[in-house]
């Protein structure tokens, strides 16, 4: 297992590091008022706003780096060519789950590290908007990944955009037709984020969708990998076209 | 030089790695203002807690040791109970620690007044709970930097030159000693009591040991760090809330409730030595039968 994950470290390198990389200046964009303004009364407030969307823009971008983890593997001969080893094929889609998770939790880490780094510098941050964008973004690639094993990348990016569109439509729809009272001013949107950073303002059904849903994902990541490794290979004529 | 001599220059080694860098690093964090508030502890704290790894590390390439026996395999095949009790005991040993709080230092046990204070059902506030336990495991790379210091390579090593219950004293007491700077900045205890800090660096040895045997066994059974790291990360970050069902904020009596809380882990801990002397003595005899 060891082996299989430094070889997928190798293979995405360069993935990798383009993506540090990008996840660091996004990172920065947290306490970029405090390094240019510095600390003021509103440092705080601001601070806490853009951690939000400094968090959701880390996973994100995450989240589309994480199926190019599969396509190494996607030339026919590959393909085959791993069945060769000793190492089972339950054993591949093991390894690209488990470095896909590692990602997740490395990213939860490096969010929670700036987030001190934040406070220290006068700032607040949101962790746990982090903590619910991992677990969502794991939600997300578990129905991904059964499709990204049967049919490739490429029809796996394809069933991706329309989940996308379907949840872009649905925003839209909500945009024309939902209630769209708490982002009425600057103060209710802070109101609305401030009460997803402290569990204390939070009511019993919110509470408790909060607690089951990280256990959800975990579970349909469960589920995903055992399809998965019932898929796998079986779509490897389809893998080249 | 022969294996214990070996072990213990290695023991040294990291033990004057892990103190070196944290305390050092404090030390400098102090000197430069960084320390003066919780945002301050909290960084030196996420920093500090790498530090055992990077001992170990540089212990491991000093020595030449390489990287054999780093317990870094997840090795879940077989063992998820232990990894499900990594998660449990810190839990467990909490919920005894209420008990023993409204037993022994009649503290006030009124679940009910505590949801009401915070606003929330019975149902909201155990949602509260498992939703801590998630963050927790989550963040458990951060936890992992301890554990690879002191259940995957301190304590091995001691059980080499010593035996176990020395080994657990020893190890407890190290990990203890290690919080120093932390206590002198108020961990678990603020800085108002007696024996300022001493008495603070003393009890945390105690709760040290407790913890390690508890670690220290999960380690064991699994041949992997993880579930320590797991029951690390719970035990610091998810525990609070069950403990403040009990009310023991009375910060005058803030050593007598450490010490109950020591009291519990040691109760778990002691079922956890029950277990292994069990289990060896059962490795034992199924070994003679099969050597007859």
């Amino acid at each position: 297992m060891a082996g299989l994950l430094y070889r997928d470290l190798v293979l995405n390198k360069k993935n990798l590091l383009i993506m540090a990389l990008g996840e660091i200046a996004i990172s920065f964009l947290m306490v970029a008022p405090i390094l240019f303004d510095g600390v003021t009364s509103e440092t705080e407030i601001i601070t806490s706003l853009l951690s939000v969307f400094v968090f959701i823009m880390l996973f994100l971008t995450l989240g589309v780096m994480t199926a190019s983890i599969f396509e190494a593997d996607e030339s026919k001969k590959w393909a085959y060519f791993i069945t060769s080893t000793p190492l089972t094929d339950v054993s591949q889609i093991k390894e690209k789950y488990l470095f896909t998770l590692l990602l997740y939790i490395a990213l939860f880490v490096w969010c929670y590290f700036f987030a001190v780094i934040s406070a220290v510098m006068g700032g607040s941050a949101n962790v746990l908007i982090a903590f619910l964008m991992m677990c969502i973004m794991i939600a997300a690639n578990a129905i991904e990944f059964p499709f990204l094993v049967r049919f490739g990348s490429k029809a796996g990016s394809h069933i991706k955009t329309a989940v996308m569109l379907l949840a872009m439509i649905i925003a839209f729809e909500y945009i024309f037709f939902g209630d769209l009272s708490i982002f009425g001013s600057p103060d209710k949107i802070f109101e609305f984020f401030e009460k997803f950073s402290d569990t204390s303002l939070m009511s019993d059904i919110t509470l408790t969708v909060l607690a089951v849903f990280p256990y959800f994902s975990a579970g349909l990541y469960f589920l995903s990998y055992k399809l998965s490794c019932k898929l796998y290979l079986k779509g490897a004529e389809e893998y080249e076209r | 030089m022969n294996d214990k001599k070996l072990a213990v220059k290695r023991i040294l080694l990291f033990v004057l790695f892990s103190y070196g860098l944290y305390w050092i690093f404090a030390g400098l964090c102090d000197l430069f203002g960084i320390l003066q508030d919780e945002a301050g502890f909290q960084f030196v704290t996420f920093i500090a807690m790498f530090t055992p790894a990077i001992g170990s590390l540089l212990t491991r390439l000093v020595t030449k040791e390489g990287m054999a026996n780093s317990m870094l395999r997840l090795n879940l095949k077989g063992n998820g109970k232990y990894f499900l009790l990594a998660i449990a005991f810190p839990i467990i040993y909490t919920a005894i620690e209420d008990v023993l709080n409204a037993i022994i230092l009649g503290a006030k046990f009124d679940p009910n007044a505590v949801f009401e204070a915070v606003g929330v059902s019975a149902a909201g506030y155990t949602a509260a709970i498992f939703f801590n336990i998630a963050i927790s495991i989550a963040l458990f790379p951060v936890f992992l930097g301890e554990e690879l210091g002191w259940r995957g390579y301190l304590f091995p090593k001691l059980k080499t030159v010593m035996n176990r219950p020395a080994a657990y004293i020893v190890c407890g007491i190290i990990w203890g000693v290690w919080h120093t700077p932390a206590i002198i900045d108020g961990l678990n205890f603020g800085k108002d009591y007696m024996g300022y800090p001493y008495m603070g660096v003393l009890l945390m040895c105690l709760f040290c040991t407790g913890t390690g045997i508890i670690f220290a066994w999960l380690t064991e059974k699994t041949n992997s760090v993880y579930p320590a790291a797991f029951a690390h990360a719970v035990n610091n970050n998810a525990t609070g809330l069950i403990l403040a069902l009990s009310e023991t904020n009375d910060e005058s009596r803030v050593l007598q409730f450490f010490l109950v809380g020591t009291a519990a882990i040691f109760i778990v801990a002691a079922a956890c030595i029950a277990e292994s002397a069990v289990s060896e003595k059962r490795t034992a005899v199924s070994q003679k039968q099969a050597a007859d």
